[in-house]
């Protein structure tokens, strides 16, 4: 691989739109400008060859002037190629960066831009990862062994990535250290919670931009991070919401919020508004689909593209018109109509466009923090799927408070000792639940 | 379609070749009109060659005429076979499978999957080298025009219209103004 294209995106002249965008959004990622500021004079990455594959869009953009920024050279594919950016991609390309992305990558075309991100210029190998979904990783152990003996380790932010993580783990296949970012308080308790559900809204309004909230029945199915965050939007907007939940201790926190828990047999009869945040297949099947009231809208917000039985839909229809490209309308048998969004896709990465900068900055500035932590102390992480202790979350709180102009209270010598806690924290232990 | 039959196809005879007598001409009747009339045979021989020759000429003449408006049909109903022949490849080209926008201005590759299904891709078949070639059967490399029209990548090099090159040649007005606008235009077309 001696000649390596310099990028591939879809049009270079959509740069300095890109550029404009980029800027926005580092002007509201202060947890990456923070970082860049404190790591900067140390150039903790220099040397370090790191290989991603993310969502091409602005925020990332950012995450990858970051690195760049820490001395890291870096190689840059698209994790879901329809959520792509093509204007971000060009402002990172016009820039010298090596990134393979345009949006609408075929299967094939989706692995090639991955396969670009392995070799750095004069042959030498990628030495890190950083990887949303699992494919590089999964790559580079099975096709690409060679560059495993000089990987340091990779970060995952995806729950999916980190069962597949697991899952090399368990068949004795994985050979480097890696960083579960998925299960970080910040990721759970605030990218998830604050971010994906503010994505909720636009996806009920391109759904049908006339249909008013206020007064509408919202089924929402699974009141985990993502479920509770929803539910506190669709509060806010004045929606009657019912929670359907396996998990007692879920639906006990559902119950104690003042929504009503029940089946989904049972809500199924009574939304406008159907949402799954599970995680699990075939939440919502065709008997729920039979039960609906008429121009139901339905969409996934959880972790699968399963989570809704759509193949139920296509083959029971009776009629199916296409709304707008991001809504179809099904016609079925008792002469009642859903609307399925996204193709019942999990819709926080099909309108990953408007994900919230912010709300990204906590799980981007956890990737570089997690991969300074591997390219300076690789010899305490060892081969396995390991988590970060509670003090980078800790830090990168603290990035966010600034910009948002809160103030933090410090503990006396009295109280630290009474406590038996360090003045600078770590404050919680790594069960604490928050 | 019935052939309209040309008179200079006739054959020549000798029977129009002399003007025609008038026995009374101007109402004055002649005394002998015979002498009057008398003529060498060998003259009517070397009047009927010179017809035969001018006949010769203006058919020759005639037929190169029609010939250069039979070659100007040829080549319009060509023409017309090509305009229709590319309108019906551009269709075919822009129902072809594809994922991402096409951009005017840019050229992508024509891909055919082993279903039948052709698509566009933006990797070429030398992108695909370090894989050891492209996935799929590869068709061609099409340019898309700004009219939206596709021309083949080898086509576009053939009729590369460079304005540079006629800029060079003079045949542009030149003159300050004048000239930053036709170096915009290069500049443009260059890139």
């Amino acid at each position: 691989m001696a000649d390596n294209l310099p990028h591939k995106v879809a049009d270079i002249n959509l740069a300095e739109w890109g550029r404009k965008e980029i800027t926005l959004a580092e002007n509201d990622m202060p947890g990456l400008t923070h970082i860049r500021e404190k790591y900067r004079p140390q150039q903790p990455l220099k040397n370090a060859r790191i290989a991603v594959c993310f969502q091409v869009t602005v925020q990332t953009a950012v995450l990858i002037e970051t690195l760049l920024d820490l001395g890291a050279s870096v190689q840059w594919a698209s994790s879901s190629p329809f959520s792509t950016q093509d204007h971000a991609a060009a402002a990172m390309a016009k820039r010298g960066v090596a990134v393979f992305a345009w949006k609408g990558e075929s299967d094939e075309e989706y692995v090639w831009c991955i396969e670009q991100t392995l070799t750095f210029p004069n042959d030498k190998p990628l030495n890190l990862i950083l990887d949303n979904g699992g494919d590089l990783t999964n790559l580079v152990h099975t096709k690409y062994p060679q560059y495993l003996c000089s990987l340091v380790g990779v970060t995952e932010g995806t729950s999916i990535g980190v069962h597949s993580l697991h899952k090399l783990l368990n068949e004795h296949k994985l050979n480097i250290p890696a960083i579960n970012l998925a299960d970080s308080v910040l990721n759970s308790k605030f990218c998830l919670f604050y971010g994906v559900s503010e994505i909720l809204y636009q996806g009920i309004k391109c759904a049908a931009a006339v249909v008013m909230l206020a007064g509408k029945v919202c089924v929402l199915a699974g009141y985990g991070n993502i479920g509770k965050g929803c539910a506190k939007i669709l509060r806010s907007f004045g929606v009657r919401i019912i929670i359907t939940e396996i998990d007692p201790i879920n639906a006990l926190q559902a119950s104690m919020e003042g929504y009503q828990v029940t089946t989904m047999e049972e809500a199924s009869k009574m939304g406008n508004i159907f949402v799954t945040a599970t995680g699990c297949p075939d939440v919502i099947r065709g008997e729920h689909f039979l039960h609906m009231r008429n121009d139901a809208i339905v969409l996934n917000m959880g972790l699968l593209d399963r989570e809704v039985d759509v193949e139920w839909l296509k083959r029971n229809a009776v009629e199916t018109v296409r709304v707008n490209p991001r809504v179809e309308k099904f016609k079925l048998s008792n002469g009642r109509h859903v609307l399925l969004l996204a193709e019942g896709r999990i819709a926080n990465v099909t309108w990953a466009m408007s994900y919230p900068a912010f709300a990204m900055s906590y799980l981007h500035s956890l990737h570089v923090l997690a991969h300074i932590e591997l390219w300076t102390s690789r010899d305490k992480y060892e081969v396995g799927v390991n988590v970060l202790t509670t003090k980078f979350d800790e830090e990168v709180a603290t990035f966010h408070l600034c910009h948002m102009g809160s103030k933090l209270g410090k503990l006396t010598p009295e109280q630290a000792k009474y406590l038996a806690l360090p003045i600078e924290g770590p404050y919680k232990s790594e069960h604490y639940r928050y | 379609m019935k052939r309209r039959v040309l008179s200079m196809d006739l054959p020549t005879t000798t029977d129009n070749v002399l003007v025609e007598r008038n026995r009374e001409p101007l109402g004055i009747s002649l005394i002998n009109p015979y002498a009057v009339g008398k003529r060498d045979h060998s003259d009517i021989v070397a009047l009927a060659e010179e017809i035969s020759k001018a006949d010769t000429f203006v058919q020759a003449t005639t037929c190169s005429k029609l010939q250069i408006i039979a070659e100007q049909m040829r080549f319009l109903q060509q023409q017309a076979l090509q305009v229709l022949s590319e309108a019906k490849e551009s269709f075919e080209l822009n129902h072809a499978a594809c994922n991402f926008k096409k951009i005017p201005g840019h050229t992508y590759h024509l891909y055919k999957r082993e279903s039948g299904q052709t698509y566009f891709s933006m990797l070429s078949p030398q992108d695909w080298a370090q894989q050891g070639g492209p996935p799929h059967k590869y068709i061609g490399a099409y340019h898309l025009k700004e009219d939206l029209t596709w021309i083949t990548e080898e086509k576009l090099q053939q009729s590369s219209f460079n304005f540079s090159d006629i800029a060079k040649m003079g045949l542009l007005p030149t003159g300050n103004i004048r000239q930053q606008q036709i170096e915009a235009i290069t500049e443009k077309m260059d890139c």
